[in-house]
């Protein structure tokens, strides 16, 4: 049943929320209409083709995203998404989204840290983080394969003296030295691509104690 | 940092890192007043990349003719803010298009077929809208434009 465009008022905040080419389009209820039934229908461009696309599993829904991922996976290209909503008989005008360019702006996610400890040094390991997938089934990209330029700001702090160093790194591996033994240091890694700004989302900060000194261990016997 | 741009035997340095910066400061309000969504003035298939890499200096120097020439030049930004900030661009590719004169002048930045071909498919584009429309557009794009640099 067609709907009376422009009666109900249009979704809110309109944006694509991209992490590793993760490209979700989310979106707020129009507003006084938080808490009614009401659904979505979303459609994407891409830009320089000649129609909007429905995406299928998103018709008639009512959550506030959409996946599309899938969609927008030629990062070289460029795209638009819009939303309306529906309740009842009435629907909104679309609420469109500006001009996404996965390329630009998809935020880089924290690479996998791997630390091992001796004494006076921490070494650390970074796995660069993968782009999105389809499928399970298909090969993994590593965002290192779209982002040649992309390097890592690695923090490491001494939780007993307070200090905290930060280095920028390209390579996969580095060591800290000259550490105090027998202590906590916590380490926090940011992937960042060089250019234009992007948000960035830093790795879980984990822990590790270097080990006893084993030269005072042994004067101790 | 300084990018190289190697464009066939013609090379050059460039503050692309800046000069991207800068536009991402306006991509947002100059693209959204671009409302030919349907129309690319920079497609896929006239790439810098995509091209043999003994013809990118001309392309590259015909592109930035066009848009410093037609685009800059006729852009009517809507603030002081904007209008700044695209100043600085369009000096940005004033040099980058010096360094290519340079290049031509010392024979490393030949004109061949697939040039020529590539950017007359670009003006085409270009030429196909209003005028004013085109200048926007072709403005909208300068991020395409920077990413065909990158990875020229």
């Amino acid at each position: 049943v067609p709907c009376v465009s422009g009666d109900l008022s249009k979704p809110t905040n309109v944006t694509f929320i991209s992490i590793n080419m993760k490209n979700i389009l989310q979106w707020n209820p129009p507003e006084g209409l938080q808490g009614v039934e009401v659904s979505y229908t979303v459609q994407y461009f891409i830009y320089g083709q000649k129609k909007w696309l429905n995406k299928s599993e998103c018709r008639n829904i009512s959550r506030t995203y959409c996946d599309l991922s899938a969609e927008t996976s030629d990062y070289e290209h460029q795209y638009y998404a819009k939303v309306k909503a529906m309740w009842g008989t009435n629907c909104s005008k679309w609420a469109e989204t500006g001009r996404f360019y996965p390329f630009l702006e998809t935020q880089i996610g924290p690479p996998e840290v791997a630390l091992t400890t001796d004494e006076k040094s921490i070494s650390i390991v970074l796995t660069a983080p993968k782009k999105w997938k389809k499928s399970p089934e298909e090969s993994s990209i590593s965002m290192q394969q779209i982002y040649s330029n992309l390097k890592y700001n690695v923090s490491i702090y001494n939780t007993r003296s307070n200090r905290t160093w930060s280095q920028c790194v390209t390579n996969h591996t580095l060591v800290f030295s000259w550490l105090e033994p027998a202590t906590l240091y916590c380490v926090l890694v940011e992937s960042f691509v060089p250019g234009p700004p992007r948000l960035t989302q830093p790795s879980e900060r984990q822990c590790v104690s270097t080990l006893e000194d084993q030269t005072t261990a042994l004067e101790v016997k | 940092g300084l990018k190289t741009l190697h464009l066939g035997s013609c090379v050059i340095t460039t503050n692309l890192h800046g000069i991207r910066s800068g536009f991402s400061e306006i991509r947002d309000s100059v693209q959204a007043k671009d409302e030919i969504i349907d129309i690319r003035i920079l497609r896929k298939t006239q790439s810098l990349q995509g091209t043999k890499p003994a013809d990118r200096c001309c392309l590259l120097h015909h592109i930035l003719r066009l848009y410093l020439d037609r685009v800059f030049k006729n852009y009517q930004p809507p603030d002081h803010h904007i209008f700044r900030k695209v100043s600085r661009l369009a000096n940005s590719l004033l040099t980058i298009k010096k360094d290519l004169r340079l290049c031509h002048a010392h024979m490393s930045c030949p004109c061949g077929e697939e040039a020529a071909e590539k950017y007359s498919q670009i003006l085409s584009h270009f030429e196909e809208l209003p005028p004013q429309a085109a200048v926007v557009k072709a403005l909208g794009e300068l991020d395409i434009l920077l990413q065909w640099l990158e990875e020229a």
